[in-house]
């Protein structure tokens, strides 16, 4: 079943004398259950797709649609209602509340549905012991590492079970040990819970997790490949040829 | 090349801190138009018929230099708080390799740019408030206003003085904290955290419930004063009370937080509802920070009140004793009937004298009415705890009963505007003070006989009619008789009664007392310690047997010592009151950006706006709410004592229709000022935090 559907976007930014075309005429599909990479050089649009995606931004032409239901039509009352009920979200920079323990942070998003406290604690309890995070709990973000960060960040993001994981270069400022543990979290979700994921990230590595790789360049799809039943060494090598013929400006 | 980059951030930082600046600019200009009114000519003719004018002008020396280290400790304040905003740029410097003493120095610079700037502004400003000030001041008391006092340099040289010692003080702390400073500590300054309190919950809670008994305390021994003396106006109540109130209000908000902790923080039931999570650790992280800091803000404001409140309590005192003068000026000449055409002359010659009329006041040597004023006196002189018995407040001239022509009653009735009122041949009249009504007119009723002839009483009588203090119509009580009953009765004194259309200045009375070597002032303070007392056992003001005396409304209404205090009051009040809130509004400016994230990543997650809106909405209430609900609770009870203290040791005898009104007016009055300006700060900081919040979430 397709979840999202990505009908002929365009994003511009800036006024008539400089325009910069940041998404062009693009579009794609997204089926329930997949893990979707997107991966392109900086200034390529991935960003800017995903915060359209997320409506965090808004698209100067084209259709988004959530299952079946166009989010750019959407009134903006609905807006913050549409992200509560649908959306996770995982940043670079975790972005938890610096007030707030690790077990509030994770807890936010269910209070922010206003479900009874228990259930909040409940299901706050059950994804903390699936993370493997229950020793983090009562600290402070800033009081553990960057990888424990994240995993809360990711615990925050599937808490709600939306319907769709956007993350935004989740490993962009890990080490390469604790991106990999990242990595496997979100792919194990994936498979167990059936979350759809999209995916941002410049890493080949971590975009090698994915089940699909759109390729963005100066705002279109460049190149798109499926994993399918190749192994994650084959993968990570198409990867890498891809890159090389866009112009091989990654890092490997 | 350091210092362009230094006069580059004192520009950045008089920007961007721009509260600070004008609060400094503030500072000065007040500091500046006070001091030059102590030194102003309009002043000090206003004063110049009391001797009290130094000791105004030592009053408000000594209040500036107590503001003088308080506007110190939020210099200090706000320029710690612009080195934790700039901790990261400092670092960076460091990192550059320039010298720790070099960016003490670039710092030094830096302050004293923007000093000398608000130094420079505050003393402009400072000189158009001090015009205005002098103008408000001298109109309503008499004195003559003119323009021309001018730039005063000295009260320049003390503002600058100042200005100096709260520099020194502020930049000496802030030295000192630099230059401890490591390089780790500065790059982490701005994310230090506040795990003390958490740690150590159980001190915050035994903290807590100790401010909760020291408030509980200080108003019980506000309320039933058990160690004081009514001699001493219970200064050693009082004193415990207030300091007790501080210590409630210091410890109070570094105990919440633990309270709040370890209550509500750990009801996961209480912390998971609605937007509950958020305000608790929005509010818990700011009292953590901000437990003392809290608490010294509510200092600052219970200060602020309680000054605010005597202020206003002496100048419903002072109003009062103007109130009870219905003269603007009388002259005394003691013993017998006296023409008192030649300052009649040059009266009328040289002012807008409206009406004025000589007459004498009479007596039979009777004490028959005193006797009835003592007992109804010694009721409320217990009442209101004062030893003395009501004879001491009677001066010698006003000892005996004292009597009044009928014509002469009319003609003053007449003067003052009062309704006309009649008399036959065998009756008379009392005119009394409010409070002698009811047990004169109980005894009146009884009389038949007035110095051997037959009489009646005809009515009581009891609008204002200089009686309050002696030397005016009789000491709180006149009889008015037939005038050829009172002819046949020894002069006890005459009196030349004048109103002006608008009122006599101080500088004419100060020329008309010069003017004739016969006058002078009768001293209008209060009763006690006032004048001498001779064998007789009784108090007189009249010291010298060949002179007449000046009072009235215009010559002594307001007492030197009770406009002394009122002004400085005001100041310390306006100074007290101005610092406590830009210090809340700077923590709340300081706040902003982290408050900003907050709220954007909740509009992440998906919190509507109208949601957003409403926390914002509350989280601004609870801040706000916080120090002055302690406040106002506290300060209430201690501004209602000290009123009443003030009220009932300012007049011996009840003045007031009910004193209880009247200091529910002063605790009224005094908080509704406070909460009216509190409220519109916080409504404007209100506007502006939910704009910045709205503007980052769209």
């Amino acid at each position: 079943m397709t979840l999202l559907q990505v009908k002929h976007i365009e994003k511009y930014y800036g006024n008539e004398r400089n325009l910069t075309k940041a998404l062009d005429d693009l579009s794609f599909q997204v089926e329930t259950g997949e893990f979707v990479s997107i991966m392109g050089a900086s200034g390529s649009g991935k960003t800017t797709l995903l915060n359209c995606i997320s409506t965090i931004d808004t698209v100067s032409a084209g259709s988004i649609f959530l299952e079946n239901e166009d989010i750019t039509e959407m009134p903006e009352n609905n807006i913050a209602a549409f992200r509560r009920n649908n959306l996770g979200f995982i940043f670079q920079d975790s972005n938890l509340l610096d007030t707030l323990t690790i077990e509030e942070n994770i807890a936010l998003p269910l209070t922010i549905r206003e479900l009874p406290p228990k259930e909040v604690d409940n299901l706050t309890m059950e994804i903390a012991a699936r993370l493997g995070i229950e020793d983090t709990l009562s600290k402070f973000p800033y009081e553990v590492s960057g990888g424990q960060k994240q995993r809360c960040a990711v615990a925050r993001a599937v808490v709600t079970k939306p319907k769709l994981i956007v993350a935004d270069e989740p490993t962009g400022a890990l080490d390469s040990k604790s991106a990999r543990v990242l990595m496997e979290l979100l792919n194990e979700l994936n498979k167990s819970l059936g979350a759809t994921i999209l995916l941002v990230t410049h890493d080949s590595f971590s975009a090698s997790y994915a089940g699909r790789i759109l390729f963005l360049k100066d705002g279109k799809i460049f190149n798109e490949i499926v994993k399918g039943e190749k192994t994650s060494p084959a993968f990570y090598h198409e990867i890498l040829d891809v890159l090389s013929l866009m112009g091989g400006d990654f890092p490997c | 090349m350091l210092k362009k980059l230094s006069f580059r951030n004192a520009k950045r930082q008089a920007r961007e801190y721009l509260m600070f600046f004008a609060t400094m600019i503030g500072a000065v200009a007040l500091i500046y138009s006070f001091n030059s009114l102590v030194f102003s000519e309009a002043i000090s003719s206003l004063m110049g018929q009391n001797s009290d004018t130094n000791y105004t002008a030592m009053m408000v020396v000594v209040f500036s230099l107590i503001i003088a280290f308080i506007l110190g400790w939020f210099v200090s304040y706000m320029m710690n708080f612009v080195l934790r905003k700039r901790s990261q740029e400092l670092s960076t410097y460091m990192l550059l390799g320039i010298e720790k003493k070099q960016i003490s120095k670039m710092f030094l610079t830096e302050n004293i740019v923007i000093g000398t700037a608000a130094l420079v502004i505050g003393l402009m400003l400072g000189f158009l408030l001090a015009e205005i000030l002098n103008a408000m001041l001298t109109g309503p008391f008499g004195g003559t206003y003119s323009l021309s006092s001018g730039f005063s340099l000295q009260a320049a040289g003390l503002t600058l003085l100042y200005f100096i010692i709260i520099y020194l003080f502020a930049l000496i702390g802030n030295r000192r904290k630099l230059n401890k400073m490591q390089l780790i500590d500065l790059l982490r300054y701005e994310n230090r955290n506040e795990t003390y309190y958490l740690k150590k919950s159980w001190v915050g809670i035994i903290i807590f419930c100790l401010s909760i008994v020291c408030g509980a305390v200080s108003m019980y021994i506000l309320l039933r004063r058990p160690f004081g003396n009514p001699l001493d106006g219970y200064t050693a109540d009082i004193y415990i009370g207030f300091i007790l109130t501080l210590l409630c209000l210091f410890g109070i908000f570094s105990g919440l937080l633990s309270f709040l902790h370890n209550t509500l923080g750990k009801s996961k039931r209480w912390k998971y509802s609605k937007t509950n999570l958020l305000l608790y650790r929005l509010l818990t992280s700011k009292i953590n920070n901000m437990g003392k800091f809290l608490g010294g803000i509510a200092t600052l404001f219970t200060l602020a009140i309680t000054v605010f409140a005597l202020a206003i309590a002496f100048g419903i005192t002072a109003n009062k004793s103007v109130e009870l003068e219905a003269f603007d000026l009388t002259i005394l000449h003691m013993g017998e009937e006296y023409d008192f055409s030649e300052y009649s002359r040059y009266i009328e010659q040289n002012s807008d004298v409206e009406s004025s009329h000589a007459y004498s006041l009479y007596t039979n040597y009777d004490n028959a009415f005193m006797d009835i004023r003592n007992q109804t006196a010694a009721i409320y002189l217990d009442k209101t705890d004062r030893y003395w018995p009501p004879e001491t407040y009677i001066y010698k001239e006003n000892r005996y009963d004292t009597y009044m022509k009928f014509s002469d009653y009319c003609t003053l009735r007449d003067m003052l505007g009062y309704e006309q009122v009649d008399m036959s041949e065998n009756e008379f009249i009392i005119h009394c003070m409010p409070y002698l009504a009811e047990s004169f007119e109980k005894y009146a009723k009884d009389i038949n006989e007035i110095s051997g002839y037959d009489f009646s009483f005809a009515g009581i009588y009891n609008e204002v009619f200089s009686q309050y203090r002696g030397y005016g119509n009789g000491q709180e009580y006149i009889l008015v008789v037939p005038d050829y009953i009172a002819e046949q009765m020894d002069v006890l004194y005459s009196l030349f009664a004048a109103n002006a259309e608008t009122s006599f200045s101080g500088k004419f009375l100060a020329l008309l007392e010069s003017k004739f070597d016969t006058l002078t002032f009768l001293d209008s303070s209060s009763m006690s310690g006032a004048g001498f007392s001779d064998d007789s056992g009784f108090l007189s003001k009249l010291l010298y047997d060949d002179m007449d005396y000046i009072s009235g409304k215009s010559a002594g209404g307001v007492s030197g010592q009770e406009l002394s205090a009122i002004l400085p009051l005001f100041y310390l009040a306006l100074v007290l009151c101005m610092i406590g809130t830009v210090i809340l509004a700077v923590q709340l400016l300081s706040e902003n950006k982290k408050h900003i994230r907050h709220y954007d990543m909740l509009n992440t997650l998906g919190l509507d706006r109208k949601v957003i809106e409403k926390t914002a909405m509350k989280q601004m209430l609870l801040y706000f709410s916080l120090p002055a609900i302690p406040t106002l609770v506290l300060s209430g009870g201690l501004i209602s004592v000290i009123s009443y203290l003030v009220f009932t040791s300012s007049f011996h005898v009840p003045v007031f229709q009910s004193i209880a009104n009247v200091v529910i007016s002063v605790v009224v009055a005094t908080i509704f000022l406070f909460l009216a300006v509190y409220c519109i700060y916080g409504f404007v900081s209100y506007i502006s935090f939910k704009r910045d919040i709205l503007k980052s979430i769209n």
